[in-house]
Order: structure tokens, then C-alpha cells, then sequence
């Protein structure tokens, strides 16, 4: 046996016997997981609960003025509450149109891409066109939600929702 | 006995493996239900977790 140091003598760890783990211990580490697994969908239902409160109505509102935005351009708003990301985009010079940013797969925001008029999802590399809002590759199923936009003059609105 | 012991440790933690993936798949369907505002999904995903997480807990305390 090798020669041990003085203080490892006087204060000896056995690492193998510290660090095994009897299957009982791991049981008990996947019910603190199925517990970990629980709370995470109680809170989507509780989330779920929350989002059911909103009013029924969104009332149009100004998002921005078209002379803000040249063609290739973007602007973040949030519609219709504070909690709710959006993205307007010019894709044209005559072209507006509107998405909420949410991915629709695990609720990341996407980004604009220009060179390739998509929106991208940076969490799982999922794609949407950012014409119609369609998947175009990658994990999500469901397009991204579009925000219908009316043109008032060089104002973009939002359209009523009931 | 020390044998029979064994394999109902493995079974218990077969189960348990079978649970958790249920759990997960159940979070990973209202998570993805809730991102594309579809229905409601959450409560009864929940419940379904709940009722998992009482199984795995009956589980986890036949065996301690």
C-alpha cells in the first residue's frame, strides 16, 4: 500500500465508499424526479389558468408608422398584453406582416432572418417563412401565430380581435 | 431471499423509468399545447402527473 500523507492518516476519505449510490438511493432520486416533473405541468395548467382571464376583445392598437420600417426591417412589439411578444416585419415596400414571437414548439422567441426570409427558433433550430408563418423545417408543428395588421395611411394597426 | 430482493428492486425501477417518461411526455404535450394556445390541455396533463407522481411515490416507499 502506497504511503499516505500525514493529515490523509489523521483524516482518512474513502471516496469509493463516499460516493456509491445503493439502488434504494436512486429510487428515491427518481421519485424527487417524477416529483420535479409534476410541478412543471401544474404550473403550464396554472399558466393555462392565468392566460384564460384575458378579455376576450383585443382592441386594435398603432404598432408603428410605415416610414419606420424600411423593407427588410423588424420591430418588436408586444400584443395584446405585456406578456405577449410580437414581430412586424416589412418583407417588402408595400408588404407588412405579423407574428407572435413564440415558437410554437417549446416557446422560445424566434428572430428574424432577411437573407433568407425566415424566422428562426435559436433553441431547436426551427424554421418558419416569413411570408405566411409556416413551418419550414425542424421540430415545431404548429405555424407561428400571425397578428392580422390594417393599414391606415402610413400607420400599421393591429385588427380588432373578438 | 437476498435474489428475490433483487429482482423486485429491478422491477420497481422499470416501473419507475416507465412513469418518469410518461411524466415527461405529459409535460413536453401541455408545454407544447400551451406555446401554440391550443385548448386546454394543462389541467388534465396535470392531474395525469399527479396520479403518475402518487404511483412512483407508492413505489419508491415499498422499497425503502
Amino acid at each position: 500500500m502506497e504511503a499516505q500523507p500525514k493529515w490523509r492518516e489523521d483524516f482518512p476519505i474513502h471516496w469509493e465508499e463516499d460516493e456509491y449510490v445503493t439502488r434504494r438511493e436512486f429510487t428515491k432520486f427518481l421519485g424527487l424526479t417524477s416529483f420535479a416533473l409534476f410541478l412543471g405541468t401544474a404550473w403550464i395548467a396554472v399558466w393555462e389558468r392565468l392566460r384564460q382571464g384575458r378579455p376576450a376583445i383585443q382592441p386594435a392598437r398603432r404598432i408603428a408608422s410605415a416610414s419606420e420600417l424600411a423593407p427588410g426591417e423588424v420591430k418588436l412589439f408586444r400584443y395584446p398584453t405585456l406578456q405577449d411578444p410580437c414581430i412586424l416585419i416589412r418583407t417588402a415596400p408595400d408588404r407588412f406582416v405579423a407574428y407572435s414571437q413564440i415558437c410554437t414548439h417549446l416557446a422560445c422567441p424566434v428572430v428574424y432572418e432577411r437573407e433568407k426570409q425566415r424566422l428562426r427558433c435559436p433553441c431547436h433550430e426551427g424554421y418558419f417563412a416569413a411570408e405566411d408563418g409556416r413551418v419550414l423545417a425542424g421540430p415545431p408543428k404548429r405555424p407561428l401565430s400571425r397578428i392580422d395588421l390594417s393599414i391606415k395611411g402610413n400607420e400599421i394597426w393591429t385588427q380588432e380581435k373578438v | 431471499m437476498r435474489r428475490q430482493q433483487n429482482t423486485v428492486l429491478s422491477i420497481v425501477m422499470g416501473f419507475l423509468a416507465v412513469i418518469l417518461l410518461v411524466q415527461l411526455w405529459l409535460l413536453v404535450s401541455a408545454l407544447e399545447a400551451h406555446a401554440g394556445a391550443e385548448g386546454l390541455v394543462g389541467l388534465p396533463a396535470a392531474l395525469a402527473s399527479g396520479a403518475c407522481l402518487l404511483a412512483a411515490a407508492w413505489l419508491v416507499r415499498s422499497v425503502q
